[in-house]
């Protein structure tokens, strides 16, 4: 599968006056397949929105090298960006015009008839409200707006950075089916979002960056499995009671909220079950214990656990 | 580029402040030319044969007096029929559209300012709503973008102050039909044309400035904060403390191509002239000097 998003040893330092710089990338490596939704997870200020600027052209690289859609940028860039859409951080629309005025001058560009638009608006739901001023928007709205422009280029790679941030519940959802169905129709749809469980419900494939580096990478199933040991979840009336008769039959266990979790592969979890059996405690649930990437991305990132953009 | 420029202009003409601005000097001028008409009286033909007599003997009296003229340029008859035989030196004020090309030179420092506002506002608004990360995730190419953006900038400009000259000539020309002269010498209409031409040119160029040092600065106030303290104050300082640098300040040479007059001025340490042709040059060069730093900032710089 060719790599739509390629990046290698990518270095981004910041100088500041009269203090040291800080470096928001540290020599990060990144290849995103095409097609399909591709999650980028990280915590605040682990290099998420640096990450795109670099890509999108808008910040210069201290070192490193990066291909969109197979061009070199910044050299190449302007020769792909007709298939690239793209928001960066929170959509950034002139607040006195209206959301078709807005689309209207941005199509203008790459001479886009007014019609796709007027199609563009009405995918995410915008078409009553296209003659209002943005500025009267509600957040959601405008994030709708920004995935409006986005779309506008009928784009064959998609990059988004916090695109579901402000929407309601249901408006979560619509943009998760949205972006689904764009990966669907083999698109690449790079998200990057601090909503883990979304990311999980809808990406292919993700990768977790921190302190500017990748720490991981892979479909969902092989972070979620990455460095954490494989296996099972109980759920007992007494679970102290638990946790000690499984210990008893030698099965590494902790409390984990209303849960306990037993350290053994998943293929055994019959012993776990005759352990608890011979104590008269009975476990109204048993399952393998796939975690979620939440957590995985949580012992990933270590100390770094504060999840954000 | 084509596309480009199109987008730059809906986006020019989308523009709140633009509007605002063109209605409100568009109602300024009818004001302006409303207040000239009631105040202005229409000479009778007593009033005027009178003038002309009283001209008429300033005129003689001027010939018959050694007032050293070879000290100045133009023959003895010019310099009296000028200074001593103008009948519009005897008639009572009134409004007189012969003095057009004077009134719209004295409007070019408020279309100036105009323009430099307009400008600095276009390309600043950019950078102030954030739109430019937008933007250059369209057209990447930022200089292409930048140089789209400075002629639809410097163009707009230059057409909303022909529109502003216009609409106010001809306000003052019906307020000059009905209540006073329009009595035209030779060459009114040419001087006219071309007064107005220049006029709007300053306001384009003024615009340019503007936009290209809110490129730089990235913020509207802080555009026009720089260009009013260079203008005002540091082109000021030098005009007092270093008179004989005046051939190389902006507002000098601006005063000079919109005249479109030689002059030559005396200060204590010496003289210099002012001339047209040398104004235009310097005026482009500095447009030519902040737009070259406007490209180089934003070439450069990260846009976050």
């Amino acid at each position: 599968m060719a790599a739509v998003i390629e990046v290698e040893g990518l270095r981004k330092r910041y100088r500041r006056f009269r203090k040291p710089p800080t470096v928001a990338l540290d020599r990060l490596d990144l290849s995103v397949p095409e097609g399909g939704v591709f999650g980028f997870l990280g915590p605040n200020g682990a290099g998420k929105t640096t990450t795109i600027r670099c890509l999108l052209g808008l910040v210069s690289a201290s070192a490193g090298s990066m291909r969109l859609l197979g061009a070199d940028v910044p050299g190449g860039l302007a020769g792909v960006i007709r298939g690239i859409g793209s928001i960066v951080e929170a959509p950034a629309l002139f607040p006195r015009f209206s959301g078709r005025r807005n689309l209207e001058i941005l199509a203008r560009i790459d001479g886009i008839a007014n019609g796709t638009v007027d199609a563009a608006l009405d995918r995410v739901g915008l078409a009553a409200r296209a003659g209002d001023m943005v500025r009267t928007y509600s957040l959601g709205m405008k994030q709708r707006l920004g995935i409006a422009a986005a779309l506008l280029k009928d784009p064959a790679l998609l990059i988004l950075d916090e695109p579901a941030n402000g929407l309601d519940p249901a408006g979560i959802v619509e943009v998760r089916g949205l972006l689904r169905s764009l990966g669907a129709e083999g698109r690449t749809v790079f998200v990057s979002s601090h909503i883990l469980s979304e990311v999980q419900q809808m990406a292919d494939r993700v990768a977790i960056v921190a302190r500017g580096r990748l720490v991981a990478t892979g479909s969902v199933h092989e972070v979620l499995s990455s460095g954490r040991t494989a296996g099972v979840v109980v759920r007992v009336a007494d679970l102290e009671a638990g946790r000690r008769a499984l210990e008893d039959a030698g099965i590494a266990a902790r409390i984990d909220g209303d849960l306990l979790r037993a350290a053994i592969p998943p293929a055994e979890g019959e012993r776990a079950a005759r352990a608890l059996a011979d104590r008269a405690l009975y476990p109204s649930l048993l399952q393998p214990d796939e975690g979620n990437l939440e957590q995985a991305f949580l012992e990933l990132t270590g100390d770094d656990h504060e999840v954000g953009a | 580029m084509r596309r480009l420029l199109a987008s730059e202009l809906l986006r020019f003409r989308s523009r709140r402040l633009v509007v605002v601005l063109l209605g409100a000097s568009l109602g300024g001028s009818l004001v302006g030319a409303t207040i000239a008409a009631v105040q202005s009286t229409r000479p009778t033909d007593a009033v005027r044969a009178a003038a002309l007599a009283r001209a008429e003997q300033g005129f003689r009296e001027c010939m018959n007096t050694d007032y050293g003229y070879e000290e100045f340029d133009g023959s003895q008859e010019e310099i009296c029929r000028e200074n001593a035989g103008n009948p519009a030196f005897f008639m009572p004020s009134h409004l007189a559209l012969a003095e057009l090309p004077d009134i719209l030179e004295g409007i070019s420092s408020l279309t100036s300012v105009l323009g430099l506002v307009i400008g600095a506002s276009v390309v600043a608004s950019s950078w102030q709503t954030g739109t430019i990360g937008t933007i250059l995730t369209w057209e990447p190419r930022r200089l292409r973008w930048l140089s789209a953006r400075m002629f639809v900038v410097g163009l707009g400009v230059f057409a909303i102050t022909m529109v502003i000259v216009a609409f106010l000539s001809s306000a003052l020309a019906i307020a000059a039909a009905l209540r006073g002269s329009t009595l035209l010498g030779d060459g009114w209409w040419t001087d006219v044309v071309a007064t107005s031409l220049r006029v709007a040119a300053i306001a384009g160029v003024a615009a340019l400035i503007g936009g290209a040092v809110a490129a730089v600065g990235r913020h509207t106030a802080a555009a026009l904060g720089v260009v009013f303290v260079y203008t005002a104050v540091l082109e000021g300082l030098v005009r007092a403390f270093r008179p004989l640098w005046s051939p190389w300040l902006l507002g000098d040479n601006i005063v000079s191509f919109v005249a479109w007059r030689t002059t030559e001025f005396g200060v204590v340490s010496g003289s210099y002239v002012l001339s047209p042709g040398r104004a235009a040059f310097v005026i482009v060069g500095y447009a030519a000097l902040a737009l070259a730093l406007a490209f180089t900032f934003v070439r450069i710089r990260d846009v976050q």
